[in-house]
């Protein structure tokens, strides 16, 4: 096992990762993590929080703070559960679905990054 | 429980309309109102118009309690799915052994034959009514006695002025939906009842459906509620409403 090799690759990948992210926000409006936040959420409206970080295989607390700023740019919705008043549900709104299909229709210009980080 | 036409609920009605979701629907009670006979259900020209909108534009399925041959001559359109028999019937791929389900049904009108209540055979399950009877409580009581003695055991279900009968290992509602959901790659579904056999749905607690129950009953498993049968109108119009 080379480690030099595979810290190498691992750094370099985490750098590219970061560049791919960045861009996909700034030309995109969503970086990958929120676009496969809110695609959960147009699967499933209605999810609480905890099943939500569950299905996006994350902890809880990082999606709070994840959440945040879709929130506030209203891309989700957020309504008392049904049942338990002391929890939340959260839902797709109207620009947070706009977003998803503006990103899905213009994912083609991350090609030359995807191409580079090697996918596959 | 909450009321889905509040505006939380509304807010969460128009949500999916971005997911591909199965409208279904229960259809005494719910789509029809409630009558004294029966035969007689059937929807309001204002109901059966928004519904017919409904299934030009998105997938909606039907599930009754009542036999699958009765549902398609009173419903009066075609949906995409119809199941009959509180699941029993209309499921695509179904295992279960309709044979033995008439079977059993068979054993049950032999039991009862003696007694003067109004049976309504519907091959594979049988409904036992009482609405007609002037005292309902000690016939729907007689009748729950009897029905303890029955071989080989039904399962019971208790609904408006009705007890069903259906074979134990049967497929119930919630089966159902969970079935044509699976059958037609469905990432949602909205499913509205009122009675008891509904709760087959409202019970299974699948983050991929959305329950209501027409009437608010603190008993019952659903989420959501509208307050009376016509309110099925404007829960129709709201989900009309919704654009993609």
């Amino acid at each position: 096992v080379n480690i030099e090799k595979i810290a190498q690759r691992i750094t370099q990948l985490g750098t590219q990762i970061h560049q791919l992210n960045k861009t996909s926000q700034d030309e995109l409006g969503l970086s990958f993590f929120q676009y496969h936040l809110l695609n959960t959420l147009r699967k499933k409206p209605g999810q609480s929080l905890q099943k939500l970080a569950q299905n996006c295989a994350i902890h809880p607390s990082t999606l709070t703070q994840s959440l945040k700023p879709l929130l506030k740019r209203k891309l989700v919705g957020i309504n008392i559960h049904p049942s338990d008043s002391r929890s939340k549900i959260l839902f797709l709104t109207k620009t947070g679905n706009d977003s998803l299909v503006y990103f899905s229709e213009k994912f083609a210009i991350l090609n030359p990054l995807l191409t580079e980080i090697k996918l596959d | 429980m909450k009321s889905i036409l509040a505006s939380d609920g509304k807010k969460l009605i128009r949500s999916i309309a971005y997911t591909r979701t199965l409208f279904a629907f229960d259809f005494d009670g719910t789509l029809a109102p409630i009558v004294s006979v029966p035969e007689k259900a059937k929807m309001n020209a204002s109901t059966l118009g928004l519904i017919k909108k409904l299934a030009d534009k998105k997938e909606v399925a039907i599930i009754s309690g009542r036999s699958l041959h009765d549902l398609k001559e009173r419903v009066g359109f075609k949906p995409d799915y119809l199941v009959g028999n509180h699941g029993l019937e209309g499921i695509p791929h179904a295992s279960f052994d309709l044979k033995l389900a008439r079977k059993s049904c068979l054993s049950w009108l032999k039991a009862l034959k003696n007694h003067d209540w109004m049976i309504e055979d519907k091959t594979y399950s049988l409904s036992l009514h009482y609405r007609h009877c002037k005292n309902k409580k000690q016939v729907r009581a007689e009748m729950l006695k009897v029905i303890e003695s029955l071989q080989p055991a039904p399962r019971v279900i208790l609904g408006k002025s009705v007890i069903n009968l259906i074979p134990k290992e049967a497929p119930h509602k919630g089966f159902a939906l969970q079935a044509l959901m699976k059958d037609g790659g469905y990432e949602y579904a909205l499913f509205i009842g009122d009675d008891d056999t509904d709760e087959d749905v409202f019970t299974l607690k699948d983050e991929s459906i959305l329950s209501i129950r027409v009437g608010k009953k603190m008993r019952s498993s659903a989420p959501y509620y509208i307050q009376t049968q016509r309110e099925i109108m404007t829960l129709l119009k709201l989900i009309l409403e919704n654009k993609t």
